[in-house]
């Protein structure tokens, strides 16, 4: 079957002539995998996810998703890639302030040109399987920090895409909290969504990911060995 | 340096766009200002302005041509002569194109001067150069000398004249001029004459111009003084077209610097509360209140000033052919922005600017960190919100839904985009009004449509550059005519529908000072075109239409009846009809019986005549002189152009373009504002999908909605401006208006123009639309 993530040899430049982000970075991601890509800080994993989300452009190499090279796309079909192919969550979540949670999550529907009764009942669908239903007309800012990720988690499941990313999603929520995220991901990719996820949390890779990639200065460190089969993720509601 | 200063130095540096915005709208805040100051300086006393600027003469007397130098400079010494300038030679002449020599001006007053300053008299040179050597001339602006290409040959006799130059005397003290040397030349060719132009030390009235001209003329021989030009004249012909021009240069002076303060106030402001999260970290490192304040005013001001210092020199070469337009609408020699109105725009914007900054940055600053942080992270919590849901919900695309909300988050500088767009909309509306008025004004006044050919008899058509000698010449006397011959002729001519004869006798009226035209025509001339402010055309020898002025001067009303008198012969007519004629001209007009009861010598003036349809009226023009006894008269098709509108209308669109082009700056420069601030959420809808189309559509969302609000705003504000500017011009010319005159809005019209205020809000929001969608989603966050 053909990978859904396919990076060959992708260098990344934010200034002409000054030091690659990425450099020459190859990497796979197989239909129902969850990767993780872990580094220091600085190591590029923000880069690659979004090079590979098509919120960015590579300076060399190719971005291959779901059967789609980026590189050939203009930036109207980039936006078309990433509402109908992958979801993303963020660290800081992201979500629109002045939007209810309800909004936030329809948003995309909406723009790929989903009718609003089956937007809505989709997102309201979500809302209820991860536990924030009772929130749906309230607005981010009265939200938790864990309940803004499930919104988040919410938000990039909508469009049912081909490939989840996520960026450092428990990065900004406390550790009870991150371990309901970690959960949610986990039950994600047991239902055959494919995963690719930031973190520079090891834990986390290791709870949420099969196969973990590390890069170091730009580049996949030689020593990143597939992992094994995730462990169990533990405590925290359901 | 200090912290404060290292800070605005910084915020200058790392917001170089907010700064060049800023630059930008006070640059063209300012230029606007100093245009809308000198064109409301301008409007104040024009004639009196220039009169003082050029010390013009109060009397312009010819005498004899062989009165010695000598002789003329005692009349300079006479009790009461404050000034004194000549002897200048003139010469009444005609003049012709070298290149089209059978197309003849009308008859000129050539001087011979060989500068154009003295101490009376001082004249503008418009374009050009002074004469210098023989053969060149200078045409008088008042000639129509600015539709005529420096360069350009004219003959007379045998004396070919290349126009180098163009002059305005405000006292119209000669139509051309040329050396000294050249005018003897040219008194072969024309009646010749001596100008000696005077200033006296009273010269309040016509009495005491008259007094002074005849104290100066005290010492010559009896006959001396061949003719006499007051400026009291000038003044009044002046004054009342100045008059007229007032009411809409105000306007959209008013208008224009209304906009300007308003986008500058909008701007600044914006970018300040933009600042509310950089305001929030200085305060969490320990800057006070003052600060901060100082720091925002800093960084404001100084794009402030150099966008204010661009503006000046920009305002003030805007303001030359913009003030040169005016200076003919007031015919006045010369508007231009004093020194002081200068400071005064500059001054008062930098105040502007000062008082939008330090009033956000105080309450910014007063605010804890914390809440500051907040705020510039997002507006206010709930700003909007139930707009902005049901928005989410009604049958939109999403990308304009969320553009139609943005307004709502920020109120304040929504509102203040919102007086820009509507307030140019406004002009827009007001000048499209004007524009139809005026083009029905000058129908009105000149006829084309219905009475196209005239045939003036005994002499050469009116119109030309200018129709009007210099005050105090004799016209040349008519030959007699033959009016039936001329009738005859133009019966026989195919294409010929209806004819009037016009006749015209002056007479008294009882309750009215001086003698009033009484304008006679033959038969029915309904047709000829004359517009009524109310009534009907006269029917009858005891019916009579009348000009506003002769009503309101009289004290009369529709229904009254005039008693008019020629020496014994007196006849009744009965107003029927209020005519349409600016001015403070009383007239009357009625059956051509009327005026030649009242004067049986009154010969016919002209025919008017009104052309069967499909007719050319150039070659109907062309075989009717063919056709005319040798001089018998001429005939020529009517213009149609009416100088003094043709000179508002060219002032009503740059005064509009430049009313409107300071409300899409402001537009911009919001729309930038709220792009810039929306950074974060845009990264963030690109994220999730929005391709740059739907960015770009929901940022022009955002201001369409509230252009489209200003715009159905600014057509009621638009269309009572209109009435209100155009009663003041005709209040001011002294004339009633016709219906047809206000009524100029159409349904489909005002439909149209009320799309004016979404036009110009798209229009300013495109650049800053292109510049969101454009930007890529990684960069946004990043920036974010």
């Amino acid at each position: 079957m053909m990978d859904v993530v396919r990076v060959t040899a992708v260098t990344k430049r934010y200034e002409r002539h000054g030091p690659a982000a990425l450099d020459g970075v190859s990497l796979s991601v197989a239909p129902g995998e969850a990767v993780a890509v872990t580094g220091p800080s600085g190591s590029g994993k923000s880069t690659l996810l979004g090079l590979i989300a098509g919120l960015d452009r590579p300076t060399g190499g190719q971005v291959e998703v779901d059967g789609e090279n980026l590189g050939r796309l203009s930036e109207t079909a980039l936006a078309r890639f990433r509402r109908a192919r992958v979801g993303i969550v963020f660290q800081f979540f992201n979500l629109l302030d002045d939007l209810t949670v309800r909004d936030n999550v329809v948003l995309p529907a909406q723009l790929a040109g989903m009718p609003a009764t089956r937007a809505r009942a989709r997102a309201d669908e979500l809302l209820q399987a991860l536990g924030i239903a009772p929130r749906a007309g309230n607005y981010p800012a009265r939200l938790s920090g864990g309940e803004r990720q499930r919104v988040a988690i919410a938000r990039a499941l909508v469009n049912r895409p081909a490939l989840l990313l996520a960026d450092e999603p428990t990065g900004a929520v406390d550790a009870a909290t991150g371990v309901t995220v970690a959960r949610i991901l986990r039950d994600l990719t047991r239902d055959g969504q494919t995963l690719l996820l930031v973190t520079h949390d090891a834990d986390l890779a290791r709870r949420c990911a099969r196969r973990t990639v590390t890069l170091v200065d730009g580049r996949v460190a030689p020593s990143a060995e597939p992992t094994n089969v995730a462990e169990p993720v533990t405590g925290g509601p359901a | 340096m200090s912290a404060v200063r290292r800070a605005v130095r910084a915020g200058a540096a790392r917001h170089r766009l907010a700064g060049a915005v800023v630059a930008l709208v006070v640059l063209a805040s300012t230029a606007m200002l100093v245009l809308g100051i000198g064109l409301l300086v301008g409007s104040d006393a024009p004639f009196e302005r220039s009169f003082a600027e050029q010390n013009g003469a109060h009397a312009t007397v010819y005498v004899d041509p062989s009165l010695t130098a000598e002789q003329l400079r005692d009349t300079t010494a006479r009790p009461g002569v404050t000034a004194a300038a000549g002897p200048y030679r003139t010469a009444s002449v005609e003049l012709a194109f070298a290149a089209r020599p059978s197309i003849h001006l009308p008859p000129a007053t050539v001087a011979g001067r060989d500068t154009p300053d003295g101490p009376v008299d001082r004249l503008h040179l418009d374009s050009g150069r002074w004469a210098r050597v023989p053969g060149e001339i200078v045409l008088a602006r008042e000639f129509g000398g600015s539709g005529f290409p420096l360069g350009e040959r004219l003959t007379t006799g045998t004396v070919t004249l290349t126009v180098v130059g163009v002059a305005s005397s405000i006292t119209r003290t000669a139509d051309a001029w040329v050396t000294a040397e050249q005018v003897t030349a040219l008194e072969g060719a024309g009646a010749s004459a001596t100008q000696m132009l005077y200033r006296f030390s009273s010269a309040g009235d016509e009495a005491a111009v008259t007094a002074g001209v005849a104290s100066a003329a005290a010492g010559l021989p009896a006959g001396a003084v061949l003719g006499v030009g007051s400026y009291l004249t000038i003044k009044q012909g002046n004054d009342e077209g100045s008059a007229a021009a007032t009411p809409f240069v105000v306007a959209f002076a008013v208008l224009g610097m209304v906009v300007s303060v308003l986008i500058v106030a909008n701007v600044v402001g914006g970018a300040v509360v933009a600042g509310y999260r950089h305001i929030g970290v200085l305060k969490a490192i320990g800057f006070t209140p003052a600060q901060v304040v100082a720091v925002y005013a800093g960084r404001l001001l100084l794009p402030a000033v150099v966008g204010g210092a661009v503006g000046l020199i920009a305002g003030n070469l805007l303001a030359v052919p913009v003030l040169s337009q005016a200076a003919e609408a007031y015919r006045a020699s010369v508007v231009t922005v004093p020194v002081w109105a200068n400071a005064v725009a500059v001054l008062a914007l930098i105040l502007v600017v000062g008082v939008a900054a330090v009033a956000p940055a105080l309450r910014a600053g007063r605010m804890s960190a914390t809440t500051a942080l907040t705020l510039g992270r997002a507006p206010a919590a709930g700003r909007g919100r139930h707009v902005r849901r049901l928005l989410a919900r009604a049958p939109l695309p999403r990308p304009i839904g969320l553009g139609l909300g943005t307004p709502f988050v920020r109120p304040a500088r929504a509102a203040g985009a919102f007086v820009a767009v509507a307030l140019g909309a406004t002009t827009l509306v007001l000048a499209t009004g004007l524009w139809t008025s005026l083009s029905r004004v000058a129908e009105g006044v000149e006829r084309v449509a219905a009475a196209p050919v005239r045939v003036v008899l005994g002499q050469g058509p009116e119109g030309g550059p200018s129709g009007r000698g210099p005050s105090g010449r004799p016209p040349a006397p008519p030959a007699p005519p033959d009016p039936g011959a001329v009738e005859a002729v133009l019966r026989d001519v195919p294409g010929t529908a209806r004819i009037t004869a016009v006749r015209q006798a002056e007479a008294t009226v009882t309750g009215l000072a001086g003698s009033v035209p009484v304008i006679g025509y033959s038969g029915d001339s309904s047709w000829t075109g004359y517009r009524l402010v109310s009534g009907r055309w006269f029917a009858s020898p005891d019916e009579a239409i009348v000009s506003t002025y002769m009503l309101t001067a009289s004290g009369k009303r529709m229904g009254d009846t005039f008693t008019l008198t020629v020496g014994d012969a007196r006849r009744e007519v009965r107003v029927v009809g209020e005519l349409f004629m600016p001015g403070e001209d009383p007239t009357v007009m009625t059956m051509d019986t009327v005026v030649s009861a009242l004067d049986p010598e009154a010969p016919v003036d002209r025919f008017e005549v009104g052309l069967a349809p499909g007719t050319d009226a150039a070659t109907y023009v062309s075989t009717v002189n063919q056709g005319l006894p040798a001089g018998s008269g001429i005939a020529f098709v009517s213009s149609g152009e009416n100088d003094t509108v043709t000179l508002f209308l060219g002032l009503i669109v740059m005064l509009v373009l430049l009313v409107i082009g300071v409300a899409a700056i402001g537009v911009f420069n919001t729309a930038l504002l709220n792009a810039r601030e929306q950074v974060r959420d845009i990264g963030i809808l690109k994220t999730v999908g929005m391709t740059p189309r739907q960015v770009r559509l929901m940022v022009l969302s955002s201001l369409a909605g509230l252009g489209a609000v200003a715009g159905a705003v600014a057509v009621p504000l638009g269309v009572v401006l209109h009435r209100e500017v155009l009663y003041a011009m005709a209040r001011a010319a002294a004339t009633g208006l016709p219906h047809e005159f206000v009524g100029v809005f159409a349904p489909i019209g005002l439909a149209g123009l009320a799309t004016a205020g979404l036009v110009i809000a798209v229009a300013g929001a495109l650049g800053p639309a292109g510049w969101a969608a454009r930007g890529r989603p990684a960069a946004a966050l990043r920036a974010e």
